[in-house]
């Protein structure tokens, strides 16, 4: 294969492979992608022209002309920097692909390329995003060696290029080596700034700017039967650390990890009551504790809301397991909601302050929501510190029938349930002495029902779907247990609200952190026991509950990907600044008896000399007249001279048109005119050797005398 | 004794020199390409927005591409220190005529390769009125190994001249830079005068009993005539080795040979460098490059009553005739 054939295929290589990374994050469309593919096939396919014509190039600047205004449009009046960069930068190389004919373009497609790994870089946080990379840069490298050969050859002339050709296809194996080798030393140093280069990130360039896919059950309304359908989802959507991993880890941990939470059911819908907020957050240390209603941190803190000796739970009489508490650091997936899941009951959550993905502020959402506004697209992490072990059913009976005054909304029914609804409600908890018997009677009832994610459609009409559930099909999945429950509960004076989150997590032994799946969602209620606070009751029968999650033959291959996913986020995506500093002092510089200015004070005298230099050596490029060679100062001193004895060359001249225009005037110089026309032609357009040299041609020049008219 | 401001002069001319030296870097230029500058122009965009982002993939980009700017500069640096060129002549080089040349360029490191180098002129140099030569380039040389490439040079003038000043280039890895070093300044070559196609028939009469004396292969030319003992004299070469051995005693071949056709060249008086005997020098060497294809002629070469050259025949003769009249003439000034 030749060399210019080798070159073109790397060079379609490594922009599919840029394109990839930038597809993959959602950068672009894949149908923008594969129409930029189409074209670059054909473009392949067609004899390529030795030249690109005039008025080819005329139509292909019309035409990216057109694009960049789009472009624009679409990035000031649509807000899609991202996509229209990309899909510009996409029509940038199927240009290029259509005239290819010199090295320059060639240049250009690997410029595109880099800038579409660069724009990779910036928006996909995946584990693919490395891997493809290091194809890149063999790619690249191999691509930009074969051009500056190729370059050479065009340099050189015919025979040189030729023999570049021949030579290069007998030593590619050599080539190849060489240009790995290379990208390799590349990618060293590229990891060496990486790990040593301080980071000084002011974040004008947030991590994914493009939209993530909401995940269905997380936002603020929730149809019902909507929830369930997530449950054949089997990726890895949270990791969770313990701060205390026992030497030999369950490996299945049965913990509800708390995410969207809603208080109001009409219309077969859950959503929040408007102004309705019952918790709050306040800043500790630097973490956000959870408050209840009266504003009190659940943490115990003194009378100036000081933490009392570290982070502890504040005491609840009549719960013995009240100040025990649970701590883990949860990496949370993109899930495209605002989000942060917490295990059981959430007492405290704190943002990681380091790498890229940091959340800086948090927000507490409706009915003990947490909400991370303005959070980074991709994966970040957090701590959690969760009260986890629940009263026990004596202490719950011990409740008795708290009072429930402030709590109306939380037992809300909708007025269209029938009375066979409430009559069944009433039946159920007829015998209940507390308000622990009563949750216990539903759940008894519920505990005889189907658990199923494939929903028939009810025969007779219904006013409710839940109606359809307890007395048609007594199927359902967890969303339809969680919410008869709850309205069963409520119509027995009990309150209640619906929670979303996921249940349980398996532990990976690879990676040495616990894993939730997509498919663990579920649906439970939480019922109010009075001054004991919120208490998760899961009416969905343990059939139906998630479980621990099936390894198959692949199970420990999808262990170690998802390990090698984690780790990747946490020492390449989140490495950050206290990483660096860990890492040297393991090294042995402890960089806290550093003297001197830090050097976060030194970048903008650095930026400033930086913009200063460049500014200079703009103002010089501009200046800089282009080179004029030797032959064309001799012409042009000829051709002033010849104006100012009054002839004049017109400007569509050649030198020899020139020269037989004057000729056939007869006028007298007209043939030693001639005579240099031929020899400046000959040197600065002949083929080098045999061709007068630039001292002939000064003398040729003095011969021609005119003499003026 | 040296006068004291003698001295502080020469010494300053001394250090003088020296900084030139350092300066120069070793005879090296560095030249940045468009596609350098442009990836220069990439890198520096790229650490801004690394430095300004924080991402952790942007540093990494930014890493890879300042260490391949590093690496360019390093690893062509190493290849012209593994090059070592040399030009060697392949045909005589006549003045206004293309020559074939080789150059032979040589890997001087025993483990890695050479790759990507080229021979070309010396941009830097003021090439009016020098010689020029065609580039060359090679792709990968093996450690310790030679390669030898082929290459034209075309010298306008005759005389004893140096060959046109040469650099070894190159662009490796990715021709971002082009580092070059100048070859050291060969010893002079002869480059004879201009030749062309001349009109010259000798006449062609044979006379029989004379030994081949100048010719390469020594009893080869002409008709087998006799037989005659070895006298004093005689080229051993042209000993019958056969009949001798038989005869036991040393015995010539003598063969028919066409009559030697005096051929006298006149070289009129002039200067170098003046176009009508820079003309006429040219006509003289056209002729004896012509007289080649007649071996009975004899070519001579006198200037006026001096004689030059006695006439002889055979490239030895040719050569040493060439020789004279490549740097015939009266120097100027």
């Amino acid at each position: 294969m030749s060399l210019i054939r080798q070159r073109d295929i790397l060079a379609v290589v490594q922009i599919a492979l840029a394109t990839t990374t930038v597809v993959w994050a959602g950068g672009t469309t894949l149908w923008a992608a594969l129409l930029a593919a189409l074209f670059v096939a054909h473009a392949f396919v067609r004899p390529l022209p030795a030249i690109t014509t005039v008025s080819v190039q005329r139509r292909w600047t019309v035409g990216v002309g057109l694009a960049v205004c789009a472009t624009a449009y679409r990035a000031f009046a649509w807000a899609q920097i991202l996509d229209a960069g990309v899909d510009l930068l996409l029509l940038l190389a199927v240009q290029r692909f259509y005239c290819r004919q010199q090295t320059r373009e060639h240049l250009q497609l690997m410029l595109i390329g880099a800038l579409l790994m660069t724009v990779g870089a910036v928006i996909n946080a995946d584990l693919n995003y490395p891997i493809i990379l290091v194809a890149y840069l063999g790619v690249a490298a191999m691509a930009l060696l074969l051009n500056q050969l190729i370059a050479a050859g065009e340099r050189h002339g015919a025979t040189v290029h030729m023999a570049i050709d021949r030579h290069a296809r007998r030593h590619g194996g050599v080539l190849w080596r060489s240009a790995l080798g290379v990208a390799g030393v590349a990618a060293a140093g590229g990891v060496a700034v990486f790990l040593f280069f301080p980071r000084f990130g002011i974040g004008t360039f947030v991590r994914g700017m493009q939209p993530t896919q909401m995940t269905s059950g997380f936002s603020n309304e929730v149809e019902l039967g909507h929830f369930g359908t997530i449950r054949n989802d089997e990726r890895v959507i949270m990791r969770v650390v313990p701060d205390r991993i026992e030497p030999e880890p369950l490996p299945h941990l049965p913990l509800y990890f708390r995410g969207s939470s809603f208080d109001r059911y009409r219309d077969g819908r859950w959503d929040h009551t408007p102004s309705a907020f019952t918790t709050g957050l306040v800043r500790l240390l630097d973490s956000w504790a959870v408050t209840d209603e009266a504003g009190v941190p659940l943490l115990a803190t003194d009378r100036s809301r000081r933490v009392v000796s570290g982070l502890l739970p504040r005491p609840i009489a009549g719960f013995a397991h009240s100040t025990s508490s649970w701590g883990s650091t949860i990496t949370l997936e993109d899930l495209g909601t605002e989000l942060m899941f917490a295990p059981s009951q959430p007492l405290a959550v704190t943002p990681l302050a380091e790498g890229f993905g940091v959340v800086h502020r948090l927000r507490p959402g409706q009915e003990g929501q947490i909400l991370a506004p303005n959070r980074p697209a991709g994966p970040y992490r957090y701590r959690t510190l969760s009260r986890v072990q629940p009263p026990s059913p004596a202490e719950l009976r011990a409740v008795g029938h708290p009072v429930t005054d402030n709590l109306v909304r939380y037992l809300e029914v909708p007025a269209e349930l029938s009375p066979a609804f409430r009559q069944l409600a009433t039946q159920l908890t007829a015998k209940a002495s507390t308000q622990a018997d009563k949750v216990d009677a539903v759940l008894a009832h519920l505990a005889d029902f189907t658990y199923t994610v494939d929903l028939l459609p009810f025969e007779r009409p219904v006013t409710d779907p839940i109606e359809g559930f307890l007395f048609e099909t007594r199927a359902g999945h967890c969303e339809y247990f969680a919410t008869a429950a709850a309205l069963l509960l409520r119509e027995a004076g009990v309150p209640t609200r619906l929670v979303n989150g996921y249940l349980g997590a398996d532990w990976n032994p690879v990676g040495g952190y616990y894993g939730v799946r997509q498919a663990q969602a579920h649906s439970w209620i939480e019922v109010r026991f009075g001054h004991l606070g919120w208490i998760t009751v899961d009416p969905t029968p343990a059939s139906g509950r998630p479980g621990p999650g099936a390894l198959g033959t692949i199970g420990p291959i999808e262990q170690w990907v998802d390990a090698l996913r984690n780790a990747y986020l946490k020492r390449v995506i989140d490495f950050g600044f206290d990483d660096q500093m860990d890492m040297l002092s393991q090294l042995g510089f402890d960089p806290s008896r550093r003297r001197g200015p830090p050097l976060r004070a030194v970048v903008p005298w650095f930026a400033a000399i930086l913009a200063a230099g460049l500014g200079w050596w703009t103002w010089r490029r501009l200046r800089r007249q282009p080179p004029v060679s030797a032959e064309v100062r001799i012409y042009r001193r000829l051709l002033a001279r010849l104006a100012r004895a009054g002839f004049p060359r017109q400007d569509h001249e050649s030198p020899t048109a020139f020269a037989l225009r004057l000729r056939a005037h007869k006028v007298e110089f007209a043939d030693s005119l001639l005579v240099f026309a031929r020899g400046y032609e000959a040197v600065r357009f002949g083929s080098g050797p045999g061709s007068p040299d630039r001292s002939t041609l000064r003398r040729l020049a003095r011969q021609v005398r005119p003499t003026a008219r | 004794m040296i006068e004291p401001a003698a001295q502080t002069i020469r010494s300053a001319r001394k250090r003088s020199a020296w900084w030139r030296r350092r300066l120069r870097a070793a005879d090296r230029s560095l030249q940045i390409t468009k596609a350098g500058w442009l990836f220069i122009a990439f890198t520096l965009a790229l650490g801004f927005a690394a430095i300004n982002s924080g991402s952790n993939l942007l540093h990494f980009l930014f890493g890879t591409n300042m260490t391949l700017i590093i690496v360019s500069g390093v690893l062509s640096e190493r290849m012209l220190q593994r090059a070592s060129c040399r030009v060697v002549e392949v045909d005589r080089l006549h003045a206004g005529r293309e020559s074939a040349m080789r150059v032979e360029v040589d890997n001087t490191s025993a483990h890695a390769y050479l790759l990507a180098v080229a021979v070309e002129r010396d941009e830097d140099f003021d090439h009016d009125g020098q010689g020029r030569q065609q580039a060359t380039f090679a792709v990968a040389v093996p450690p310790g190994e030679r390669v030898t490439l082929p290459t034209r040079v075309w010298m306008p003038t005759r005389g004893r001249h140096r060959l046109p000043p040469l650099v070894v280039a190159t662009s490796y890895p990715f021709g971002l830079f082009i580092k070059r070093r100048r070859l050291p300044v060969a010893d002079p070559v002869t480059v004879y005068p201009r030749v062309f196609a001349v009109d010259h028939e000798p006449p062609a009469d044979t006379t029989v009993g004379h030994l081949d004396h100048a010719h390469g292969r020594a009893g080869r030319v002409g008709e087998f005539h006799a037989l005659r003992d070895y006298a004093d004299g005689d080229d051993a070469r042209h000993i019958h080795w056969r009949v001798s051995a038989r005869r036991r005693n040393p015995v010539v071949a003598e063969r028919e040979h066409p009559r030697q056709h005096e051929h006298w060249l006149e070289l009129q008086p002039g200067r170098t460098g003046e176009p009508r005997f820079e003309a006429h020098v040219s006509w003289l060497a056209s002729m004896v490059v012509a007289n080649r294809r007649h071996p009975d002629v004899s070519t001579g070469l006198r200037s006026g009553k001096q004689t030059l050259v006695t006439p002889g025949s055979g490239p030895g003769h040719e050569q040493r005739l060439l020789d004279i009249l490549a740097v015939t003439g009266e120097q100027a000034g």
